[in-house]
């Protein structure tokens, strides 16, 4: 069930709100529990069962983390002190057993399910010509249909168990509670990746009462969401689909165009949808994560990660990046590299390899495919780059630290940033790297044609007016404007002409219909 | 309740019912400015029609639309008919249309084109179809959006004219040939369910033709690519369960009584038909509903002239059909 469809918002949602409206406050999360599983069910049908494999699982390594734990905690006072350590030891190495057969489990899954097919790809191609090894030319080629969500709620919970063998977060007694936290729909099908630590207090709390303003902001995010998404996202789906499906035929103004409203697509659509789910969230008192801020904003590729999809990159850094490089063979690669090259390559060695495997991992989360790996290493080298050519700048460009204070050169930095994005963009959206590399060659080459592809002048302009709103929203939440607390201050009429203005705004120009080809969700499918 | 829900609880219904003002409103207003264009083919010629003058009415889909001509019926017995035939057309769009229908209108018989039972448009699931044609037909404003692009600063306030007819009564003739090849497809003998959604549709406009007094039939029109014998037998079992005389005009028996032939009465590979087979089923049509129905005959009648006008010029361009039929039949042989 997509988030932008009268079922989910007309239906489903309201008649979750009356559910848990009515039901007794100490029973709500349950409420919040039965209508997740309906919107699981509704959306995957018998691919349910992956997940309630999932989430028993989790609950109960997360039980037995928590318990090894009391374990600790109760006998280790009462054992004499030599053996107390030995103990500590002993119930440690259980931990890790225990959490690391946890995790193979719920990564076993997501990989057999989602990577499986681009495994044997691999195999075959690195395999087949080898002697002896010919067989596995000869390997069923497997299609998997993938659960709902699977990307995401495997890696909640993998942090969540990781979160409770740390100590972090109290492991959850009961299996609703896994079950609520990580199936709530509003975060199942895109995110964002909420922790079970930040999360828990709200959700599974037993006192959730309704308020007026929940209700109202809530309702306000979901329609600034579907603004995004059905006015501006879906209407550029159709040139950029003509541009990218048929990329030969196009180039110059019109791939960059292509390019550009791609660009404009994801980012209207993905954080569309996320001002969907985290409104209807809202509306229930839970407050989801934020997963964008201004990304556009971004004055390089490290800080445009931090601000796009945000909670993807938190939790690659929490639990892969900073494990990674305080691993013990990092660490030793880290000695290796000081003693051998120098004390700069030891520190900056086992960063870099530590970037390139979570990018490799973004890139690779996105999809299996050799183009997503190349569209996270792009990053990987963009930042490498950066952080590599820094000292020859300063040494090329002694005014750069006064410089980099003014407006200009920060409107030179995200000009530059906004570009090196759009490159990424054809990267990931283009259909193989040999069609990237095509549409790069191609943009220098003249379009002599009409830009107007598939859409209309009506269509174009709906869609600048659209991309210069959201724009503006930005710039203002930039500058720290809360837009919604500034529109509750005002009278009630011009209040309600604003919100019903956006209701018609949206009915009236959303590209929905017979004339329109709209996208599903493009990080649903990840 | 607290007095502040009270409040809250009023102050939402109120606006909520701004809204639906709001949204009806403006959905009135995006309505065509010609009942020529309501509607994908002519369907919405029928509210240029004067009032009670439909003794018959078709409801299908782009089968309907380029299977059934009821002009043929006017000139075989004096029948008025009118195909509402809209492409993708559903079993909901089916039931609210007709119920807009009745305003104006008062058929003896309605048929029911039953490739509506059976199709779905695009990815979306069958519960996603039904609410998305529903909020079409509940807010007209879902439905007309997009007419804000033929807005002209000469147009903005126009009034509406509904006056439009059509000559053709719905029909939509296509003259071209593409014979059918896909062999027989009447041989499954399973039985292909309804989906619970639509047959509760469809009970509701078996209770809406009951209201009006009108008879209901069911009529499947040849259609090589989409009918088959699973299907027959789904929507016969729902037209035994309720009563309601079912014609397939795919059986056997019933295309070799018609006389029709797939080499030459289709114009795209089977889907729907060109006039050739139209015409064929038409005026089968034609017979059972005299035969079945007490249906008057209006020719010549005083307040029919419009019909009458219409019936001459749809036969003369029934010739050119025909000619240019045959000359698209010649080149494809």
């Amino acid at each position: 069930m997509a988030y932008n469809t009268f079922l989910y918002f007309g239906l489903f949602l309201g008649a979750a709100y009356l559910g848990w409206l009515v039901a007794p406050a100490r029973r709500r999360p349950l409420v919040l529990l039965a209508f997740s599983l309906l919107f699981y069910w509704l959306s995957a049908g018998r691919y349910i069962l992956w997940f309630v494999a999932a989430a028993v699982i989790t609950w109960a390594v997360g039980l037995t983390l928590g318990r090894l734990d009391e374990l600790v905690a109760d006998a280790a006072p009462l054992l004499p002190k030599p053996e107390r350590k030995a103990y500590k030891a002993k119930v440690a190495v259980l931990k890790r057993s225990v959490l690391g057969a946890g995790c193979l489990l719920l990564l076993g899954c997501l990989v057999w399910l989602k990577y499986s097919p681009f495994l044997r790809k691999v195999l075959v191609a690195a395999l087949a010509r080898v002697p002896l090894f010919g067989w596995v030319g000869d390997l069923p080629v497997p299609h998997w249909v993938l659960p709902l969500g699977i990307s995401f709620y495997t890696l909640m919970a993998l942090g969540y168990l990781v979160d409770v063998s740390r100590g972090v977060c109290p492991p959850a007694r009961r299996l609703w509670q896994v079950l609520l936290y990580l199936s709530f729909w509003p975060h199942i099908v895109e995110g964002p990746f909420d922790r079970y630590r930040d999360l828990a207090p709200t959700l599974l709390a037993e006192n959730q009462h309704p308020t007026y303003q929940n209700l109202a902001f809530g309702a306000q995010r979901i329609l600034w969401g579907l603004f995004k998404k059905v006015v501006v996202a879906d209407r550029a789906n159709a040139y950029v689909k003509a541009v990218f499906d048929d990329f030969v035929q196009y180039s110059g103004g019109a791939t960059l165009l292509g390019t550009l409203l791609y660009t404009l697509q994801l980012y209207a659509e993905f954080s569309g949808c996320m001002d969907i789910v985290l409104g209807s969230a809202e509306i229930f008192g839970i407050p989801l994560a934020e997963n964008f801020r201004q990304p556009f904003f971004a004055s390089s590729i490290g800080e445009f990660w931090r601000r796009w999809h945000s909670t993807l990159g938190a939790w690659l850094r929490e639990y892969l990046f900073q494990p990674f490089i305080m691993s013990k063979p990092v660490v030793r690669f880290g000695r290796f590299c000081r003693a051998k090259l120098g004390p700069a390559a030891g520190r900056t060695l086992p960063v870099a390899l530590g970037l390139t495997v979570t990018w490799a991992a973004i890139g690779l989360w996105h999809g299996a495919g050799w183009v997503y790996l190349v569209y996270g290493l792009y990053y990987c080298a963009l930042q490498l780059l950066g952080q590599a050519a820094e000292p020859w700048l300063l040494k090329a460009m002694p005014g750069l630290p006064a410089w980099r204070k003014t407006w200009w050169y920060k409107t030179f930095q995200i000009g530059r940033t906004f570009l090196l994005v759009n490159v990424g963009m054809l990267l990931f959206r283009s259909n193989g790297m040999a069609n990237a590399l095509y549409m790069l060659r191609h943009l220098a080459v003249k379009y002599n044609a009409s830009l107007l592809i598939k859409v209309d002048a009506r269509d174009m302009a709906v869609l600048a007016l659209g991309a210069a709103l959201i724009l503006l929203v930005d710039v203002l939440h930039e500058r720290g404007v809360s837009i919604r607390r500034g529109l509750a201050t005002k009278p009630l009429p011009l209040r309600w002409a604003a919100y019903i203005g956006g209701v018609l705004l949206v009915l009236v120009f959303g590209a929905y219909g017979d004339h329109y080809d709209p996208a599903a969700f493009i990080y649903a499918q990840f | 309740m607290s007095k502040t829900w009270l409040k809250h609880l009023l102050r939402t219904a109120a606006f909520l019912l701004a809204l639906l003002v709001a949204v009806g409103l403006v959905g009135e207003y995006l309505k065509p400015h010609s009942n020529r264009y309501l509607t994908g083919y002519t369907a919405g010629g029928i509210l240029g029609e004067d009032f009670d003058t439909i003794d018959v009415l078709v409801l299908g889909d782009s089968n309907a639309a380029q299977g059934i001509a009821p002009m043929e019926w006017y000139h075989q017995a004096g029948i008025t008919g009118y195909t509402y035939g809209v492409g993708w057309f559903s079993v909901y769009n089916a039931y609210y249309r007709l119920r807009r229908i009745y305003d104006e209108q008062s058929p003896k018989v309605v048929v029911l084109g039953t490739a509506i039972i059976y199709s779905k448009k695009g990815n979306e699931t069958r519960v996603q179809n039904a609410v998305g044609d529903i909020m079409d037909e509940l807010f007209p404003l879902v439905r007309f959006h997009d007419n804000w692009k033929y807005l002209t600063p000469k147009n903005l306030l126009e009034e509406h004219d509904y006056t439009w007819r059509d000559i053709n009564k719905g029909f939509t003739p296509l003259t071209g040939v593409h014979s059918y090849g896909g062999g027989s497809y009447m041989d499954d003998k399973g039985v292909a369910p309804i989906d619970p959604l639509v047959q509760l549709y469809l009970r509701r406009i078996v209770e809406l033709c009951a209201q009006h007094d009108t008879k209901l039939v069911f009529v499947t029109v040849p259609c090589g690519n989409a009918w088959n014998m699973a299907r027959h037998n789904g929507t016969a079992a729902f037209a035994a369960e309720n009563g309601i005389p079912y014609v397939d005009y795919n059986l056997d028996h019933n295309l070799k009584a018609i006389g029709f032939d797939w080499q030459t009465d289709t114009p795209d590979s089977g889907d729907h038909l060109n006039v050739k087979g139209a015409w064929k089923v038409s005026q089968a049509m034609g017979h059972y509903l005299a035969a079945n129905y007490a249906l008057p005959d209006h020719r010549g009648e005083p307040g029919y002239q419009d019909w009458d006008a219409d019936l001459a010029e749809y036969l003369a361009n029934r010739q050119l059909q025909q000619a240019s039929v045959e000359t698209a039949l010649a080149a494809a042989m």
